[in-house]
């Protein structure tokens, strides 16, 4: 197993078009990273740089402390998931998944051992002699990741593999490579643009935007810290709700005035907002940090009509609008929403989170 | 339910028009196959009637007397040559047009495509000029150079986009597996393009068999000729005797047969094939 650095990297296309811009990640040994971001952020083309499948324009990548910028994929000692799976279709599994050994020229014996040992381990042991065309989505996924697991390599990676499966079968692969992740402590860089399964799985999460990381840190980190806006609302579903206010002092009370609304700033937020005061700034409040009350709270509440009510079973998911804002929050079953209904909600003001109006960062102690 | 449905006036009117066109092909070879059976008094008594017996002489005449095997065995050498040949360099240089795209290959790849426009008797003379100046005049070897070349840019056309059609993935996990450029073209490209393949092998193996002018010009010996020309001389040579040359047409006839029913499966996937999954 192996660490891997990425010290400056950027990658800039033919025609000039830059898709990473100097990315400083360290990937400790045996850690599974999970490089997250919308589509054209510079996730995957990231990957493609430490597989050695895309040329470097500026920094140096290292692997176990070695420069590794102009070696080529096969002897970075790496292996990798695509999204399609890439299995070769002239190919049974079990040819498949020896491959890479042959071309490596491992021991039959060997090639034999380590192609059933994983598949045991991925439960496809009666799939060996199918070819990739008689096989479901998540068949041929587990293929490409036993595919993986034979060659035993330093770093696995993942290049958004369970994009391709249903919603069901993604929960099932999501937890299996988590398994796996804990039963070969390898170290795993691993592509998606689903920040569930970023927040599920992974160590430690890279948020990408635009080419550029924005915040690298432990999931849960990420979703109590964000550092901008953008990784505050990339972070968590449903999003973080974000509303544009103005802040007020009142009787040495801060608050946080919308068109509709005004309510108090607590805690730790208060010297961060104070600087503010009279101007405009953002005002960030999760889902699950708005809470339903029955009466109105001056100063701490916020009325706000529903427009539609989603019940998911264990919790009820009510999009809402304060006049000048859409706002979604996620609530107990416990009490009867209609749509139309004027609700007075009442935000955790110690967990709001504000942010610079100009500059979109969150302003954190 | 009744499954079968009476037949319309339009299917009717196509299915007619394909059992004509279907005979307008079939016939030919079934004329040169009664006749090739017949004596010369029986051909010219009915030329469509059927063979009296099942007289295999024409063929055996053909063989011994204008010993056309001999030809034969020219034209295969130089057929089969060609098709492996432009296989091989055709599947290397599509794949790079295919999937490794370099600076100016787009360039490339359109002027190899447009030589395919030039006719082959442009450059046939000078090529004579040459070959004889290299001494190769009657051999096999200027016969295959020039069929290769003729045959390279359509190989090209074809194959590169047949080769666009595998996943980028697949090439990039056999990179990633451990091979290097002759690997993946060995492992995954001639395996995964092989309708295509087979296909164009097809079709170079029939053109290069059927050419007419580059042989004509560059074997002048009898020896050394292709069936294809050599059948040419039957016509002053046994102009009297149809049934001779019938026999001797059937001949050069069978290795195209046989290479069509060898590949056939494959020339239905190659050419309907577009989508790889």
């Amino acid at each position: 197993m192996a660490t891997v650095e990425l010290k400056g990297i950027s990658k800039v296309y033919d025609g000039g078009v830059k898709a990473v811009n100097d990315a400083n990640i360290i990937i400790q040994d045996r850690e599974f990273v999970v490089l997250v971001g919308p589509s054209g952020c510079g996730k995957t083309t990231t990957l493609r740089m430490i597989a050695g499948l895309e040329d470097i324009t500026e920094g140096e990548l290292t692997i176990d402390g070695k420069l590794v910028n102009d070696v080529p994929p096969k002897d970075r000692d790496i292996a990798m998931v695509f999204q399609n799976y890439a299995l070769y279709p002239h190919m049974t599994v079990y040819d498949n998944m020896a491959f890479g050994l042959k071309i490596r020229k491992f021991p039959k014996a060997e090639i034999d051992n380590r192609v059933r040992e994983a598949a045991k381990i991925l439960d496809i042991g009666m799939l060996l002699e199918r070819k990739p065309k008689a096989l479901s989505g998540g068949q041929r996924q587990r293929v490409a990741v036993g595919r993986a697991i034979v060659r035993q390599p330093k770093v696995f990676l993942f290049d958004e593999p369970l994009s391709n499966l249903d919603a069901k079968l993604r929960v099932q692969m999501r937890a299996e490579i988590s398994a796996l992740h804990n039963r070969l402590q390898a170290t795993m860089i691993y592509v998606t643009h689903d920040q569930v399964e970023a927040m599920t799985m992974g160590d430690k999460i890279v948020v990408m935007k635009d080419g550029f990381i924005q915040q690298i840190g432990d999931p849960l980190g990420l979703y109590n810290f964000p550092i901008n806006r953008f990784v505050a609302g990339f972070i968590g579903s449903p999003p973080m709700n974000f509303m544009d206010v103005q802040i007020a002092e009142e009787g040495g009370t801060l608050f946080a005035v919308e068109k509709n609304f005004r309510v108090a700033v607590t805690g730790r937020n208060i010297p961060l907002v104070k600087p503010y005061i009279g101007k405009n700034i953002i005002f960030g409040i999760r889902p699950e940090d708005l809470t339903f009350s029955d009466r109105e709270a001056p100063g701490k509440s916020m009325k706000i009509t529903v427009e539609v009510v989603e019940p998911l079973g264990a919790e009820i998911h009510l999009y809402m609008n304060t006049g000048a804002h859409q706002l979604v929050a996620r609530v107990p079953t416990d009490h009867v929403y209609k749509v139309g209904d004027v609700a007075s909600f009442i935000p955790n003001m110690d967990k709001a989170i504000f942010f610079d109006a100009e500059t979109e960062k969150a302003l954190l102690p | 339910m009744n499954s079968r449905r009476s037949p319309n006036l339009t299917s009717v009117l196509i299915f007619t028009v394909f059992l004509i066109l279907g005979a307008s092909f079939v016939f030919p070879f079934y004329y040169m196959a009664i006749n090739a059976m017949k004596t010369t008094p029986e051909y010219y008594k009915s030329t469509f009637s059927l063979p009296g017996s099942l007289d295999l002489s024409n063929f055996t005449t053909m063989i011994s007397q204008f010993r056309i095997h001999i030809n034969m065995m020219n034209s295969l050498i130089i057929s089969v040559s060609s098709v492996l040949i432009t296989a091989l360099l055709g599947i290397i240089a599509s794949y790079v047009f295919a999937k490794r795209r370099f600076r100016g290959s787009g360039a490339v790849y359109m002027a190899i495509i447009f030589s395919m426009f030039m006719p082959n008797a442009v450059t046939l003379i000078p090529l004579y000029f040459l070959y004889s100046r290299l001494g190769l005049i009657n051999t096999s070897l200027s016969v295959i150079s020039c069929l290769v070349t003729a045959s390279m840019p359509s190989t090209i056309m074809l194959l590169t986009a047949y080769f666009r059609s595998i996943p980028n993935d697949v090439v990039e996990a056999a990179v990633i597996d451990g091979c290097g450029f002759m690997g993946i073209v060995r492992n995954v490209i001639f395996p995964m393009g092989k309708p295509a393949i087979a296909v164009n092998a097809t079709f170079v193996f029939l053109r290069t068999w059927n050419e007419f002018l580059t042989p004509l010009v560059l074997l002048t010996k009898k020896e050394t000729q292709t069936v294809v020309v050599a059948l040419s001389a039957l016509v002053g040579r046994y102009h009297s005797d149809p049934p001779y040359q019938m026999a001797g047409l059937a001949i050069a006839t069978i290795p195209a047969v046989i290479m069509y029913l060898f590949f056939q499966r494959y020339l239905v996937e190659g050419v309907s094939a577009g989508s790889l999954k």
